[in-house]
């Protein structure tokens, strides 16, 4: 009798672990496949800090004669920002093109100290990396820029949205 | 006799564990030969990537160093694959040969007024161009970019790229 008991016990015990066992794998093969096994979509535009058409069309843009005859390349070295024929090209390229694709879009001119100036078109350069209190987050985007000088740069910046 | 007893019953229960034992031991076995095989079974979908790949080669041949390629204004469908240096073939899985797996159309246009400057392009398969805007796994997967190009007399362009890459079942 009491032998019998002892086997009873030792079977529920094992019974129960089973089931939790079986718990614990059907959780973990949810969550694993729920959250790697969809994600199988290498994007490009994510991972890369390039985006080649939008570069074409700064290079493009940097190149474009005003009605006097000057590029945007030679006015930005003078005037140090975009003037109304510059702003307003870059406005309609940039933000008609990659208004879609982009939250945020930013094309300008940078100071000495490589800080971005504020446009009336684009208004103020983001910053590429937002600061957290523990860590750096890195926002997914493109960057490119053409130097106007040794320490002065033209600069197009743009912001993916984070999904 | 009673010793006896003891050890008989010690045995059986020892049966009935073991049994749970390789219960639990083909349950955590099979779990993780799922998990693999869900993983590493689904292939990577690189159509997106490819698609954009294209898109930046069809861009390269239109413009360079900031200008529009002069000799771009001369492409037309049939010699556009040729020019830029793209072939189309694919290996001839899924009969992939027979139904071609890319498409390409490229518009080029003024930036001001907006009226075509030279006829549009296409060559490819043009069905699959009915999957662009539209959302599914076993789609095509199409790409439309735009881009700015000036000449060196500084007439203005915007250059449309659309690029559809199919190849779904190897990548779906």
């Amino acid at each position: 009798m009491f032998n019998r008991r002892a086997q009873i016990g030792e079977t529920m015990t094992w019974i129960v672990a089973t089931v939790i066992i079986v718990v614990v794998l059907g959780m973990t093969i949810f969550i694993a496949s729920a959250s790697f096994g969809n994600d199988k979509k290498p994007d490009i535009q994510e991972v890369s800090k390039t985006d080649i058409i939008a570069s074409k069309s700064l290079f493009s843009f940097v190149l474009t004669k005003d009605s006097s005859g000057e590029i945007i390349y030679e006015q930005l070295k003078e005037d140090k920002n975009l003037n109304n024929f510059s702003g307003d090209l870059a406005e309609r390229i940039f933000n008609d093109f990659y208004g879609e694709e982009y939250n945020q879009i930013w094309v300008g001119s940078t100071d000495e100290f490589g800080f971005g100036k504020e446009n009336i078109y684009l208004g103020k350069k983001p910053s590429i990396t937002l600061e957290g209190k523990d860590s750096t987050l890195h926002i997914p985007g493109a960057f490119e820029s053409v130097n106007i000088d040794e320490k002065r740069s033209t600069e197009l910046v743009l912001l993916r949205r984070i999904k | 006799m009673k010793m006896s007893n003891l050890t008989r019953d010690k045995k059986g229960s020892d049966r009935i564990v073991s049994v749970y034992w390789f219960a639990i031991l083909f349950i955590v076995a099979a779990a993780i030969v799922y998990l693999v095989v869900s993983f590493y079974g689904k292939p990577y979908d690189v159509r997106g990537v490819e698609a954009n790949v294209l898109t930046s080669r069809v861009a390269d041949c239109f413009s360079k160093g900031g200008y529009l390629v002069e000799s771009s204004l001369q492409f037309n469908s049939e010699n556009f694959l040729e020019k830029c240096d793209l072939i189309f073939q694919t290996e001839n899985d899924y009969d992939w040969n027979t139904l071609k797996q890319y498409y390409v159309e490229v518009s080029v246009t003024d930036f001001n007024s907006g009226g075509e400057i030279i006829p549009s392009i296409d060559v490819g398969n043009i069905n699959l161009k009915d999957s662009c805007g539209k959302e599914g796994e076993n789609l095509p997967v199409c790409v439309r970019r735009s881009f700015y190009s000036v000449d060196r007399e500084n007439n203005q362009y915007k250059v449309n790229i659309i690029a559809v890459v199919r190849k779904t079942e190897k990548n779906v």
